[in-house]
C-alpha cells in the first residue's frame, strides 16, 4: 500500500514541521483556523520631509525587530508590503487618504498598520531625529500617533558617555522605549466620538519651506493626543482641496472652507503660519520658533479662536541651564502646546 | 553739600540708565468726530513694508489679526477672504492707499467691513547692543472709514533698545514676535478706550 504509506509519512512530516515551527515561535499559519494568535501588523516604509536619508530604513528595521521580539505581533514581510504599495501606486505614505488605507488593508488581509514619517533628521552637529508614528486598526480607523524625538545628547548617560555618533546608533540606542510607544499605540483602546478637525498646511517660514508641513503634522498630533480631537486624514484633506478647487490657502474662501469640511467630515479647520523657525545648532544656539494659529468654524468660515506662541529652547523656565531643550521638534511641539492652551479650544471648554 | 551729592548721584545714575534703556514710544490720533463704537467689523489689509526684513509685513499682519481676535474690539474679515477679494478685483497688495473713495466703498461692501486697517512696517529687526540683542520695531497703522476714506484713527509706535532688567542681568531682549505682539496690543488698546 504505497499510497497509504506516503500519506502517513506526509502527515508525520507536517506535524513535525508544525511542532518545530511552534517551538521556534515563528508560526506563520494564517487564514481560517489560524493557530497564530499574534496581532498581524504591517509596518510601512518610513518616509519623510528629509530626502535621501538612508537611515530611515534602519529606523524602520530597528522598530520591526523590536516589535517582533515582543512576541505579540506577526510582522508582515517587507517585500509583500512593498509590492502592495506598488500595485496600488502608493508612493507617499505620509498623506494616505482613507480610501488608500482601506485598499491597502484589504490587500494585506486586514492587519494593523503602522506608518512612520520622519519630521526631522539631521546629523550635521550631532544625530538628531523625530519620527511621527501613526497606527490604524484593521478596519482603517486611526488609533492615534506618537512623536518619537531623539537627540544624541539625550540618549547619553548621566556622565555624557555613550552618546550615539551616527543616526543608526541613535535609532538603536533607546529602541526599547520606542517599541513600547508603538505597542501602546497599537493596543490602545478605541476612542469615543471626538470633534473632528481638519489641519490645513501651515504657511511656512520664508526660508524654511518644509516648516509649514512640519508644524501642521505636529499640531495634528497634539490635537489628537493631548487636546481631545480627531484629526482628519491629511490625505483626505488634500483630496478635498482638489475637489473644492483650492489652489492656494492664501486665497481661500468661506465657500471652499464649507466644501472642504463637508468632504472630510471636519467640524473645525485649523490654519496657521510659521513666522520664524531656527532648528538650532547645539548648546549656545538653541532652537527657536514663532507661529500663529487660528481655529475656524467650518460652517461659517469664521475664526473662533487664535493663538500665538514663540519659544526658544533656553526660555525662562530653565534654571541655570537645566531643562534646556535643544530638540527642534520638541521645542516646536512645546510652542504649539502653549498656543493651544491659550486658545481654550471650544470642545475643551467646560 | 556731601549729603546732597550722595542723594543726587544715584538719582542721576538711574536717570542715565533709564535713558539708555528700552525706549517704547507711541503717538495716537483719533478723529474728533469719530465714534468707534459704531464700527463692528473691519478688514486688515496687506501692510506696506519699509523695513529691511522682506517678510515683516506678513509677520505683523498675522500678529495684528491674532491680537484683534483676542482683544475682540472688532470682528475681523478673514485674511484669506481679503486676499481673495483683492485678487478678484485686481487690486495690488499695496494698492489700498491709492484707491478712490468710491472704490473703497465698493471694496468695503464686498467684504462686509465698515473700516479698513492699513499701515506700514517701518522697522523690524534684531538690533545689537554690545553682546546683547533686542528687537527694533516701528509700526504705523491707520483705520480708514470705507464710506468716506477718512482716517478715523492713526497710531505710530516704535520699540527699540534693551530693557533695564535685561541690561542689568546681561540677558537678551524679547524675541521679535513677543515684542511685536506687545507693541500691537498696546496700539490696539487705544482703540477700545
Amino acid at each position: 500500500m504505497p499510497a497509504a504509506g506516503a500519506a502517513r509519512t506526509w502527515c508525520a512530516a507536517a506535524l513535525l514541521a508544525a511542532a518545530a515551527a511552534c517551538a521556534a515561535g515563528t508560526s506563520e499559519l494564517t487564514g481560517s483556523g489560524s493557530l497564530d494568535e499574534r496581532i498581524p501588523l504591517a509596518v510601512l516604509p518610513f518616509q519623510g520631509a528629509v530626502a535621501g536619508v538612508d537611515d530611515l530604513a534602519a529606523a524602520r528595521s530597528t522598530l520591526v525587530e523590536g516589535l517582533r521580539a515582543t512576541g505579540r505581533f506577526r510582522l508582515l514581510p517587507e517585500a509583500g508590503i512593498e509590492s502592495s504599495l506598488a500595485a496600488h501606486r502608493i508612493r507617499v505614505v505620509e498623506t494616505l487618504p482613507s480610501e488608500a488605507v482601506e485598499v491597502l488593508l484589504a490587500d494585506l488581509d486586514h492587519p494593523f498598520l503602522l506608518t512612520g514619517t520622519a519630521l526631522y533628521v539631521d546629523d550635521r552637529f550631532e544625530p538628531t531625529a523625530a519620527i511621527l508614528l501613526r497606527a490604524y486598526d484593521p478596519a482603517g480607523r486611526r488609533l492615534g500617533s506618537r512623536l518619537w524625538a531623539l537627540r544624541a545628547a539625550d540618549a547619553a548617560d548621566a556622565f555624557a558617555l555613550g552618546a550615539p555618533e551616527t543616526l543608526a546608533d541613535l535609532w538603536a540606542g533607546p529602541a526599547r522605549e520606542w517599541v513600547e510607544q508603538a505597542v501602546d499605540l497599537i493596543e490602545a483602546p478605541a476612542r469615543g466620538d471626538r470633534p473632528r478637525v481638519g489641519v490645513l498646511p501651515f504657511d511656512p517660514a520664508p526660508d524654511h519651506p518644509e516648516s509649514g508641513r512640519l508644524a501642521a503634522l505636529v499640531a495634528g498630533h497634539l490635537l489628537e493626543e493631548e487636546f481631545g480631537a480627531e484629526v482628519a486624514e491629511p490625505g483626505d484633506l488634500l483630496n478635498a482641496f482638489v475637489a473644492a478647487r483650492v489652489r492656494s490657502l492664501e486665497y481661500f474662501g468661506t465657500e471652499q472652507a464649507r466644501e472642504l469640511a463637508g468632504n472630510t467630515g471636519a467640524r473645525w479647520l485649523l490654519a496657521g503660519s510659521v513666522l520664524e523657525i531656527d532648528y538650532g545648532n547645539g548648546p549656545g544656539q538653541p532652537p527657536k520658533v514663532s507661529l500663529t494659529m487660528r481655529l475656524f468654524d467650518a460652517e461659517s468660515g469664521r475664526s473662533i479662536v487664535s493663538g500665538l506662541a514663540d519659544r526658544s529652547g533656553d526660555e525662562g523656565e530653565v534654571v541655570f541651564g537645566i531643562g534646556q531643550n535643544f530638540h527642534p521638534v520638541t521645542n516646536l511641539a512645546a510652542a504649539l502646546r502653549r498656543a493651544f492652551e491659550d486658545m481654550n479650544l471650544p470642545w475643551a471648554r467646560s | 553739600m556731601r549729603a546732597t551729592t550722595r542723594r543726587i548721584l544715584p538719582a542721576l545714575l538711574l536717570a542715565g540708565l533709564a535713558a539708555a534703556c528700552s525706549t517704547p514710544s507711541q503717538v495716537v490720533y483719533l478723529h474728533p468726530l469719530a465714534d468707534l463704537s459704531l464700527i463692528k467689523r473691519i478688514a486688515v489689509m496687506p501692510l506696506g513694508n519699509l523695513s529691511s526684513n522682506t517678510e515683516a509685513h506678513q509677520w505683523v499682519r498675522q500678529i495684528l489679526n491674532h491680537e484683534l481676535l483676542v482683544q475682540g474690539i472688532f470682528e475681523t474679515v478673514e485674511p484669506w477672504e481679503v486676499n481673495r477679494v483683492l485678487l478678484e478685483k485686481q487690486i495690488p497688495q499695496d494698492g489700498i492707499p491709492s484707491l478712490s473713495p468710491e472704490q473703497l466703498a465698493e471694496l468695503g461692501q464686498e467684504l462686509g467691513a465698515q473700516a479698513f486697517l492699513v499701515g506700514d512696517v517701518l522697522q523690524f529687526e534684531q538690533g545689537r547692543y554690545g553682546n546683547l540683542t533686542a528687537p527694533e520695531i516701528g509700526l504705523s497703522l491707520r483705520l480708514l472709514d470705507v464710506e468716506t476714506g477718512i482716517v478715523i484713527w492713526s497710531a505710530t509706535a516704535s520699540k527699540s533698545g534693551i530693557g533695564f532688567t535685561e541690561r542689568l542681568v546681561g540677558a537678551n531682549g524679547p524675541d521679535l514676535t513677543a515684542a511685536t505682539s506687545e507693541l500691537v496690543r498696546n496700539l490696539l488698546s487705544t482703540l477700545s478706550t
